[in-house]
């Protein structure tokens, strides 16, 4: 396991793993006891509307960056980011501006 | 007159004039200590969530978000994008703990979730930290000053910290909170024109982005390398423990949200917050570097260079004179709002912590008199410090090392403590002060956190990754000596962890809560008199649009949104008037600021 992690990882894709899923296991316990303790009462409309914009605001993070991370180097595995680090420019100078 | 240009100049005296005009507008309202260091928790949402920005775009922001733009690109966005898993924690445990038990203080707040002794520990460390804060805050404005105008840094300092002074001294938290407010909106809009002109100046969207290309264009930086900049050093490092450190035990930023008119629009602030401004506010601040890093990436001449700071250097090359000048207003407002935050939060700990127990049962107007001369004090020692950051570097390093090393343990007896209502008094005090000694012992053996490490190399003496080591080791500590230690009984902790929140819930309308929707009511006018002080009547027509009972909590307000509640006040609901009007007692009229010649409505509040 640890010899695991001590490998160098760059693909963008483990980031976003890490980041949604040990996050949004925090996320989602911490949700949980919120709602258990009586911070927010679900039968309350403006309270139901805190709790739906807590999850959408996840998702819409997580999507923004799943999105994102397949613009730039494609779907899980398809192209590490460590081959896009070894990509060269294509543009040619153009030109000091000001 | 250094890199200035005249233009320039007018633009930054307009600003400070701005900043002060706000500052004293807003302090006018000022009447208490309720207002002194919670705006009178007045405020709608919207201007909390704006003036956060300001408080949250500290000081370096500028300068040390575009270096790390211009040398990883957009991954520099993640500091300000990774947070909203924290959330739940924040808006339903944290913040009605502390907003419904009316806690003041963060050392207040552990002196009745534990004990006096921990109150002590964490007195000192807040004092040490906020005061020595101010002292590089105002060391930073002084050097920018010096290399912006050519004026000595000590002169530079002391204009800021008796212009800060000039507003703090009259209206402590509503003339912070309405300068963050001018302020927040100066950053956003500052910081994007720059990222727009640069990409102007690069010559439109499509040659920035191919500029980017490469890793510079994804949202994260690597997993563990490469070292200095790292996905997991950003998320326990920043996300899970300065972030949360921000958010739960800075003094500042809890008076902040306790402004607010109710806990739930601390919620929508801090959502707003979160999900909008953080977002931009990670744009505007990191702009400048990306723009430097496309004209890299491009090939073009003048392209900046890192140590020549990669902000100033773009922003000169892409903002006409008067523009750059607002380029300068915007740093020092990064640094000015800062500033205020901490001296209002000395100003609290200062009367709440210190003043009230040693002398107790003074009126009001006492420790509002005291509360401003404690600003004035701390100032003053921050200012005293200045010459001692300057005259060492370690000396700055060793606070800021401290401070890096003490956050976490602190972070996760906060957390322990408004999640479990096991964790004992002495659990809190043995893994606060026990968490930070390991922690600062592993700066000498770095070993201790090499299993934590996720991969990242030992080269860089685990800088980031020694929180999630501090986080966990605190944790430990806190459960083994609770689980050994006989917990408080319930009763005594009612409303200071989540578990017993109701409790605090109940103590705080002084009754049942009532959760039932209701509207806010159509425009009323004011009627004084036909009322006891701190009681609100409306007709029956509009109890029943709230949905509100005889001794609810009512907000009332004047009906210009705009004013995002400066005048308004929180009242109990007494029995229906006869009378199409919302009656109130003079004293709270002129207490909420209330014009007679305006329309108000009310709202539930609980």
């Amino acid at each position: 396991m640890l010899d695991t992690l001590r490998q160098t990882f760059t693909d963008n894709w483990i980031a976003w793993a890490y980041q949604y899923g040990l996050g949004g296991i925090f996320f989602w316990v911490t949700l949980a006891i919120g709602i258990r303790s009586g911070a927010l009462h679900l039968r309350s409309r403006r309270d139901r509307r805190v709790a739906a914009a807590l999850v959408i605001g996840l998702f819409l993070f997580a999507g923004g960056h799943a999105l994102w991370i397949t613009a730039v180097q494609g779907p899980p595995g398809a192209r590490p980011q460590a081959e896009i680090e070894q990509i060269t420019l294509r543009a040619a100078p153009i030109g000091r501006g000001r | 007159m250094g890199l200035l240009h005249p233009a320039d100049l007018v633009v930054i005296a307009l600003y400070f004039g701005a900043v002060v005009g706000v500052g004293l507008f807003f302090g006018r309202f000022t009447q208490s200590t309720a207002d002194f260091f919670f705006a009178g928790q007045r405020f709608t949402w919207w201007p909390i969530a704006v003036s956060c920005v300001a408080t949250l775009v500290g000081s370096y922001s500028f300068v040390n978000y575009s270096d790390l733009g211009y040398d990883h690109g957009f991954p520099s966005a993640l500091y300000y994008t990774n947070d909203w898993h924290i959330l739940p924690l924040f808006l339903l445990g944290w913040m009605p703990v502390l907003y419904f038990s009316r806690v003041s203080s963060i050392p207040e707040y552990f002196e009745r979730r534990f004990d006096p002794r921990t109150r002590k520990a964490v007195l000192i460390l807040a004092l040490l930290f906020l005061v020595g804060y101010i002292g590089m805050n105002l060391q930073t404005i002084g050097v920018v000053a010096n290399r912006l105008v050519g004026i000595p840094v000590l002169a530079g300092a002391l204009v800021i910290a008796v212009l800060s002074l000039i507003y703090m001294h009259h209206g402590g938290q509503m003339s912070v909170l309405g300068t963050d407010l001018f302020q927040g909106f100066l950053l956003l809009v500052t910081g994007l024109s720059v990222l727009l002109l640069g990409v102007g100046y690069v010559g439109g969207w499509e040659p920035f982005w191919m500029g980017l290309e490469g890793k510079y264009q994804a949202p994260f930086p690597g997993f563990n390398q490469p070292p200095g900049y790292h996905f997991i050093g950003s998320f326990w490092g920043d996300s899970m423990a300065s972030t949360l450190a921000f958010f739960f035990i800075n003094q500042g930023m809890i008076l902040r949200f306790l402004s607010a008119k109710s806990v739930h629009d601390g919620r929508k602030a801090m959502i707003v917050c979160v999900l909008l401004f953080m977002p931009l506010a990670a744009i505007a601040v990191s702009g400048g570097g990306w723009v430097g890093r496309a004209m890299v990436g491009l090939g073009m001449e003048g392209a900046p260079e890192k140590e020549k700071g990669v902000f100033v250097t773009v922003a000169r090359m892409v903002c006409s004179p008067g523009m750059f000048g607002l380029v300068v207003a915007a740093l020092l407002a990064a640094l000015m709002s800062t500033l205020d935050t901490y001296i209002n939060a000395v100003a609290a700990i200062g009367v709440n912590d210190i003043l009230r127990p040693l002398r107790p049962g003074r009126d009001d107007a006492y420790y509002l008199n005291a509360a401003r001369w404690i600003a004035v004090g701390a100032t003053l020692l921050g200012f005293a410090l200045v010459p001692l950051f300057e005259l060492s570097d370690t000396i700055y390093k060793a606070h800021a090392t401290f401070f890096a090393c003490v956050n976490p343990p602190f972070v996760a007896v906060v957390l322990m403590g408004c999640l479990w209502k096991r964790f004992t008094a002495p659990a809190a005090f043995w893994a606060l002060t026990a968490g930070t000694g390991i922690t600062l012992l592993s700066l000498q053996f770095p070993g201790w956190i090499a299993p934590f490490a996720h991969g990242v190399a030992p080269t860089e003496n685990y800088i980031y990754m020694r929180a999630l080591f501090a986080l966990v080791t605190t944790a430990s500590i806190g459960i083994v000596v609770t689980l050994v230690t006989q917990p408080r009984p319930e009763a005594e902790i009612g409303g200071l962890c989540v578990q017993t929140l109701r409790a605090g819930m109940i103590a705080f309308k002084g009754g049942e809560p009532n959760v039932e929707d209701g509207e806010r009511t159509g425009h009323l006018p004011v009627r004084v008199g036909d009322t006891e002080p701190g009681v609100l009547r409306v007709p029956v027509a509009a109890m029943e649009t709230m949905k509100a009972r005889e001794g609810d909590l009512v907000y009332l307000t004047d009906a210009r949104v705009w004013l995002g509640g400066l005048r308004s006040i929180r009242l109990r609901l007494g029995p229906p008037c006869a009378e199409a009007a919302a009656c109130v007692h003079e004293a709270d009229c002129r207490a909420g600021n209330l014009d007679l010649k305006r329309p108000v409505y009310a709202e539930k509040i609980m």
